[in-house]
């Protein structure tokens, strides 16, 4: 056991919750033809909280975000979900019970509207079978709507999203997985494309994401981004995880030496 | 124009002008497809003074409507993120089948039944072949094109099959309310697709799978039932065609006709703003580039300029056209670039 198991239940203390995460995830560890990828990983996710995920290359980092997006399933340890064990078998069941993982160029169709986008596949329509019709109106004004609330800034209707920067596509791929009911978010490097001020929206987009009770776990090499956004951090180190930290307790420094192993002071 | 994600509290929806409006309700893609007609028309009036005789028109009209049927099908699949060579030979193959049944005394009924579901049992063919064996639909389509004509030389043994039918006769020579019959088709089956692209769920989803055909799988649309259902959809466009072909020629010939029919609906597609990359297109735009199309046929031979020439002008035209487009594209992808 890592420090990690001690970690969580004080950071549901922090949150003011019931005390159960929303996603948590025991001792779990994944192996390829004997190499083992993961093992040993514990974190807890809880609504209005930022997990920021950090080690190297190869660190076992992809592999616990597969493992979350149900895409891969763990060999060691189990996962739960609000408290009740649970098989993540894949994407779709992962997405049924609010876990949404945002691929942003895997998300969006460019010739599509931002409207049409998060709306793909689950189109308010009236009608029968294939003759069902779009209620477009209802649709542009749910999507609005949801721009506003979570400040994001993007024509709902009429421009492509081919047209539209970087930030405003991370926004809209967000969008969608929010219109979803996604509970817990998984941000997988979301400003790794994108220019200084385009990253800083998305950064202020995950704070309000916060502020809305939304659990997110964030993938980022950016320690200051990391410092900026995460409420705790879980650091692996060649396919274990070294622990999960109070990010109140921590420096930038401190993220280094332990992404690196070197003696963290 | 707001280009950030920061607090902004509204949406502005921005206040769209008169012109813009119209340019809207026509498609800002198919403006520059309306001037190229609009100045092949004053083109070709200087050389005649014949041109905009409603009579006149109306040949036009007639003449496009086997070739608008088979673009608007080629535009779904095209918007797909596909591609159909074969739907001429389709419609070569088809027509044999109907004039065949109705030399063998079947009735006009079953043969254009029957001929229909020859249309989609081709249709589905292509589509297994795509879904199942999962080949790129170019090959696919290359590889039943050929086969479909060689099949329809096999069952006419060459040979032209003289067909006659009272409804025939009916569809190739009288109208409603002033407009032929086949133009009439077109007109209905323009609309329906265009409707069905424009409105429907299934619309939706067709240009999302040929926009990210990823993004598309990930939220849980069949892609495998929609190229199906594409497929299938050309098809019956192509029976369509053809028996609409032999209606119009009171017999059926298994000859390149089909072929080269089958090609310039893919051109007309394409002039129509169709991208083969999928996501792209809508059925004005292919209706518009068989009215081109069809102009400049018609206005060559007002003008009494050798038809030959038409192919190369339509040559010339299609590369005008799609390279327009393109470089209207890298304008929007070098905005997007300049963004982030």
């Amino acid at each position: 056991m890592t420090d990690a198991s001690l970690r969580t239940p004080d950071a549901a203390a922090d949150s003011g919750g019931d005390g159960t995460p929303l996603l948590e995830l025991v001792d779990v560890g994944k192996h390829f033809a004997g190499i083992t990828a993961i093992t040993g990983a514990s974190l807890a996710l809880y609504p209005g909280r930022v997990m920021g995920l950090v080690g190297n290359n190869g660190a076992g980092k992809s592999t616990l975000v597969r493992i979350v997006s149900g895409v891969q399933q763990p060999d060691e340890g189990h996962v739960a979900w609000q408290g009740e064990p649970v098989r993540l078998r894949n994407p779709r069941q992962a997405r049924g019970l609010g876990i949404d993982t945002v691929y942003q160029e895997l998300a969006l169709a460019d010739d599509l509207d931002a409207t049409a986008n998060i709306f793909l596949n689950r189109e308010i329509s009236r009608g029968w079978g294939p003759f069902r019709v779009t209620s477009s109106k209802r649709m542009r004004r749910e999507a609005a709507a949801l721009f506003e609330k979570f400040a994001i800034q993007v024509p709902a209707s009429g421009t492509e999203v081919r047209q539209m920067s970087g930030g405003q596509r991370q926004g809209v791929a967000i969008a969608r997985a929010l219109l979803g009911g996604s509970k817990v978010l998984l941000l997988d490097e979301p400003t790794a494309a994108l220019g200084v001020e385009e990253s800083g929206h998305v950064e202020d987009l995950v704070l309000r994401l916060r502020d809305h009770g939304v659990a997110i776990l964030l993938v980022s090499h950016s320690v200051d981004q990391l410092l900026k956004l995460c409420d705790d951090l879980c650091v692996l180190r060649r396919g274990r995880m070294v622990g999960v930290y109070s990010r109140r307790d921590l420096t930038g420094s401190d993220v280094v030496s332990l992404i690196v192993g070197a003696d963290a002071s | 124009m707001p280009t950030t994600l920061a607090a902004p509290p509204r949406n502005r929806v921005p206040v769209v002008g008169l012109a813009a409006r119209a340019a809207g309700a026509v498609g800002k893609q198919n403006l520059g497809l309306l001037a190229g007609l609009v100045l092949l028309l004053a083109v070709i009036r200087t050389q005649t003074d014949r041109v905009f005789i409603t009579g006149n028109l109306l040949d036009i009209g007639v003449a496009i409507s086997i070739l608008g049927i088979l673009s608007v099908a080629q535009m779904i699949v095209i918007v797909s993120g596909g591609l159909d060579i074969s739907i001429g030979s389709t419609a070569s193959l088809c027509g044999v089948a109907v004039a065949l049944l109705l030399k063998h005394h079947a009735g006009t009924p079953t043969a254009i039944v029957l001929a229909l579901a020859v249309g989609l049992a081709a249709g589905a063919l292509n589509g297994a072949v795509i879904v199942f064996l999962r080949l790129n639909p170019i090959i696919t389509t290359l590889a039943s094109f050929s086969a479909f004509a060689g099949l329809s030389l096999v069952l006419s043994h060459g040979l032209d099959v003289p067909a006659t039918s009272h409804f025939f006769d009916v569809i190739a020579t009288e109208s409603v309310a002033g407009i032929p019959y086949p133009l009439l088709f077109l007109l209905l089956f323009g609309l329906a697709t265009h409707l069905m692209l424009r409105y429907t769920v299934i619309g939706r989803h067709v240009y999302a799978m040929g926009s990210n055909p990823d993004a598309a799988r990930n939220t849980g649309i069949n892609l495998a039932a929609y190229k199906m259902g594409i497929y299938l959809f050309a098809g019956l466009a192509g029976a369509i065609g053809g028996i609409m072909t032999v209606a119009r020629d009171s017999l059926a010939q298994a000859n390149t006709a089909g072929a080269d029919l089958g090609l310039t609906a893919i051109t007309a597609a394409l002039l129509g703003g169709a991208a083969l990359t999928g996501g792209r297109g809508a059925v004005p735009g292919a209706l518009l580039g068989v009215l081109i199309l069809g102009v400049l046929d018609n206005g060559l031979i007002l003008m009494q300029i050798e038809p030959f020439y038409s192919q190369i002008a339509i040559g010339v035209l299609l590369v005008l056209a799609v390279s327009l487009q393109q470089s209207r594209l890298m304008e929007r992808l070098g905005r997007r670039g300049r963004k982030q």
